[in-house]
C-alpha cells in the first residue's frame, strides 16, 4: 500500500511534466493534418489519403506530396524555431520582450538571406541560402549583445533591436534595388512580412538541416536557464559557465532563425507569444518552457498559415501579416502590464 | 533598369485589360486620333510622307521599321535594340535611341511622333500641347486589334499600301495555321514568373486561340494577366504548357515557381512550349510567328494523342 503510493507521487511529478507536451504533440498533428486540406484546389478526405498513401503519380498526389506536404512540414518547423528561440532569449536575457522579430535578429537573417539569393551565390549549392540568413542572423545576434550588453535593461535592448532591425530593412531594401531583376525589387514584401506559399522539400531539408543543429545547442541551456532565473551569481555558483550558455544559445538562434527566415521570410511575434501563453502552465520554469514553447511555435504557425490559404479567394497575403495582427496587439497589452508592475 | 520599364509597362497595359474600365472611351479616343491624322494628311500634304520619324515606344518602333524606309526614322525607342523583346532588332541599329524625354525629341524637328498609350506620357502631352503631330497607339488585346494597329500607323505614315499588304499577309498565314473545322483544340496555358497566366482578353490569349488551342486561364476565369496559384495549374492540367524565353537577369524569387518540382513532375506529362517574348510582347504581325509555334505544339499533341 506504502510502496504503491510512493511510486505514484514519484511518477506524478514526470506524468506532469509531459502532459503539456503531449497535449501541444497531439493538437499539432491535427493542425497538421487539417492543414493538408487548405488549398485552392478542394479535395475530399478520401482524395487526400489516396494522394498520401500514393503510388499514382496523378495530380492531386503532386499536389499533396509536392505542394501541402512541405509546407505543412515547413511551418512546424519554422513555428518551432521561432517558439524556441524565443523562450530561449526570454530566458537568457531574463527579459519578458526578447524575440527574434523585435530583438532584429529575423530583420538582419532576411538581410543575410537576400544578399545570398539575390547575389547568385546561393544557387551554388543546398545550404548556401540558410548560411547566408544564419550570418546575418548571426551578426545581430553579436551586435545586440555588444549594444546592450550581458544584463541590460529591458528599455536598453529594445532599443538596440529597434537599431539593428531598422538598420537591416534599409540594408535589404538596398540590396533588392541594386538587383538588375525587375521583379526582384518588388519582392521585399516577402522578405519583410513572410510566406510559406509555393515551398518545395528543397527547402524542408535546406532549413532542416541548419534548424537541428541550432535546435540541439537551444535546448542544452535548459538547465542553465532554470539556474539564471535565479541570477548570474547564483548559477555561476551551481556550476554554469556563463560564457558557454551565452555562445549556445546565440548560435542556436542564429542557425534556427537564420535558417528559417532564408526559406520563408521574416515571421513575426511567433517568438513572443508563444512563450508568454505557455509560461502559467510550465510553473514559471524557464527549462521546461523549451519543449512547450517549440511545439506551442509549431501550432501556432501551422494554424496561421491555414488561416492565410483559407483566407485570400485571390493572391494570399503574407503570414507576417496575420502573425503581426494579432502579435502587435498582444505585445501592447504585454507592455502595460510590465508598466504597471514596475510602479 | 531597361526591363523594370518594360515590365512596368506591361503590368500597366495588363490591369486596364483586366479591368477594362477605359474601354468605353477607347473607340472615341482612336476616332479622334484617326480624325487628326487623316486631316493632317489632308492639310499638309508635306506630311503625307513624313520623313523625321520619331518613336518612343517598343511597339511603334517594330511598326515604323516594318513600314516606312529607314532612312526617314529619326529615332527610336532605347528597347528597340534589345533583341530579347524586339522582333525588329536587327533593323534598328544605328538609329538614334530616346529614352522618351522631351529634351531629346524636340531637336530632331520630328514632323511625326509614334508613342504607345502607356509610354512616356509627360513627353508625349508636352508635344500634343507644342502641336506635334502624334499617334498614340493603344496596346494589342487580340488579332484584330493588331490589324487595326497596323494600318492606323500605315494611315500616319502614309503608308496605307504597305499596311494593307503586312495585313493580307498576315491574314493568308493565319489562315493556313488555322486548325480545321472539327478538329481537336488541346488545352493551353501560359505561365509566367510569379504565377501569372493570361486570360482571354489579352494578346497572348487570343494568339493560343487563333492557334487552335484552348486557352484554360480564360476558362478558369483569369482576367488580364492574372495571379493563377500553382496548386490551380496542377489541377488543370494543360496538355500545352507555354513558357517565355526570357533569362532572368539576376536571380528572382519569381522565378521559384517555374523551377518547382511540382511542376516539373508535371511537365513529364505535358508539351512544354517556348515562345519568345519578343513575338507577343507588342501587337505586330510577328505574333502570327507565335501562332505559328503554337499551331506545330497542337499537331504534335495530336498526334500523340492520337497514336
Amino acid at each position: 500500500m506504502r510502496a504503491t503510493a510512493g511510486t505514484g507521487s514519484r511518477l506524478w511529478p514526470a506524468v506532469r511534466a509531459w502532459r503539456l507536451p503531449i497535449v501541444l504533440a497531439a493538437l499539432l498533428a491535427g493542425a497538421g493534418m487539417g492543414s493538408l486540406f487548405a488549398g485552392s484546389v478542394a479535395m475530399s478526405p478520401g482524395e487526400i489519403a489516396r494522394a498520401l498513401i500514393g503510388g499514382k503519380r496523378d495530380v492531386f498526389e503532386i499536389i499533396v506530396w509536392q505542394l501541402r506536404v512541405p509546407r505543412t512540414l515547413l511551418a512546424m518547423l519554422i513555428g518551432a524555431s521561432l517558439g524556441l528561440s524565443g523562450a530561449v532569449l526570454q530566458g537568457l536575457v531574463r527579459n519578458p520582450l526578447a524575440e527574434p522579430g523585435l530583438l532584429g535578429i529575423s530583420g538582419a537573417a532576411a538581410f543575410g538571406a537576400v544578399v545570398a539569393f539575390y547575389s547568385g551565390f546561393a544557387a551554388l549549392f543546398l545550404l548556401a541560402l540558410p548560411l547566408g540568413g544564419m550570418a546575418g542572423a548571426a551578426g545581430a545576434v553579436v551586435l545586440l549583445l555588444v549594444l546592450s550588453g550581458p544584463s541590460a535593461s529591458t528599455l536598453t535592448l529594445i532599443l538596440a533591436g529597434v537599431a539593428v532591425s531598422s538598420l537591416a530593412g534599409a540594408l535589404t531594401a538596398l540590396a533588392l534595388n541594386l538587383s538588375p531583376d525587375p521583379y526582384a525589387a518588388t519582392e521585399i514584401i516577402f522578405w519583410m512580412m513572410g510566406s510559406l506559399a509555393d515551398r518545395s522539400f528543397e527547402h524542408v531539408q535546406m532549413a532542416a538541416a541548419c534548424m537541428l543543429p541550432g535546435w540541439l545547442l537551444l535546448f542544452s541551456v535548459r538547465r542553465a536557464l532554470d539556474a539564471l532565473s535565479l541570477g548570474e551569481d547564483a548559477a555561476t555558483s551551481l556550476g554554469f559557465d556563463l560564457r558557454s550558455v551565452r555562445f549556445r544559445a546565440v548560435f542556436g538562434t542564429a542557425l534556427a532563425v537564420g535558417a528559417a527566415v532564408s526559406v520563408s521570410g521574416t515571421i513575426g511575434f511567433i517568438g513572443l507569444v508563444v512563450p508568454h501563453l505557455l509560461r502559467p502552465l510550465v510553473g514559471q520554469e524557464p527549462g521546461r518552457l523549451l519543449a512547450a514553447s517549440a511545439l506551442g511555435g509549431a501550432l501556432l504557425l501551422t494554424l496561421t498559415d491555414i488561416v492565410v490559404r483559407l483566407l485570400a479567394p485571390g493572391p494570399e497575403i503574407k503570414i507576417g501579416v496575420l502573425t503581426a495582427l494579432f502579435g502587435a496587439p498582444f505585445f501592447l497589452v504585454l507592455l502595460l502590464r510590465l508598466r504597471r508592475e514596475a510602479s | 533598369m531597361a526591363a523594370q520599364t518594360v515590365s512596368r509597362r506591361q503590368a500597366l497595359g495588363w490591369r486596364r485589360a483586366g479591368f477594362g474600365a477605359t474601354a468605353s472611351s477607347l473607340p472615341a479616343t482612336r476616332a479622334a486620333l484617326l480624325l487628326i491624322a487623316v486631316l493632317s494628311a489632308a492639310i499638309a500634304p508635306a506630311h503625307a510622307q513624313p520623313d523625321r520619324i520619331v518613336s518612343l515606344n517598343l511597339c511603334t518602333d517594330q511598326m515604323a521599321l516594318m513600314l516606312v524606309p529607314r532612312k526617314t526614322i529619326r529615332s527610336l525607342s532605347y528597347l528597340a535594340v534589345r533583341p530579347d523583346i524586339s522582333a525588329a532588332s536587327d533593323r534598328a541599329g544605328g538609329i538614334l535611341l530616346n529614352h522618351g524625354r522631351s529634351e531629346e525629341i524636340l531637336p530632331l524637328h520630328p514632323d511625326i511622333i509614334l508613342a504607345g498609350r502607356y509610354t512616356a506620357r509627360p513627353t508625349v502631352f508636352l508635344l500634343e500641347r507644342l502641336g506635334y503631330d502624334v499617334l498614340d497607339q493603344d496596346i494589342s488585346r487580340s488579332i484584330a486589334d493588331v490589324r487595326e494597329r497596323v494600318r492606323e500607323a500605315g494611315l500616319a505614315l502614309g503608308k496605307t499600301d504597305e499596311a494593307e499588304a503586312q495585313v493580307a499577309a498576315m491574314d493568308a498565314r493565319l489562315a493556313a495555321l488555322a486548325p480545321r473545322p472539327g478538329e481537336r483544340r488541346p488545352t493551353a496555358i501560359y505561365y509566367q514568373p510569379n504565377g501569372f497566366a493570361a486570360g482571354a482578353d489579352t494578346l497572348v490569349g487570343d494568339v493560343i486561340a487563333h492557334a487552335g488551342l484552348d486557352n484554360l486561364g480564360a476558362n478558369a476565369g483569369v482576367r488580364g494577366h492574372g495571379r493563377m496559384p500553382l496548386e490551380t495549374l496542377l489541377e488543370l492540367h494543360p496538355e500545352v504548357l507555354i513558357v517565355d524565353d526570357r533569362k532572368p537577369e539576376a536571380p528572382a524569387l519569381a522565378y521559384e515557381v517555374l523551377r518547382h518540382p511540382a511542376l516539373k513532375a508535371m511537365i513529364d506529362r505535358t508539351v512544354q512550349v517556348v515562345v519568345p517574348t519578343r513575338l507577343w510582347i507588342c501587337g505586330i504581325p510577328a505574333v502570327v510567328d507565335a501562332v505559328e509555334i503554337l499551331a506545330a505544339a497542337r499537331s504534335k499533341v495530336i498526334a500523340r494523342s492520337g497514336s
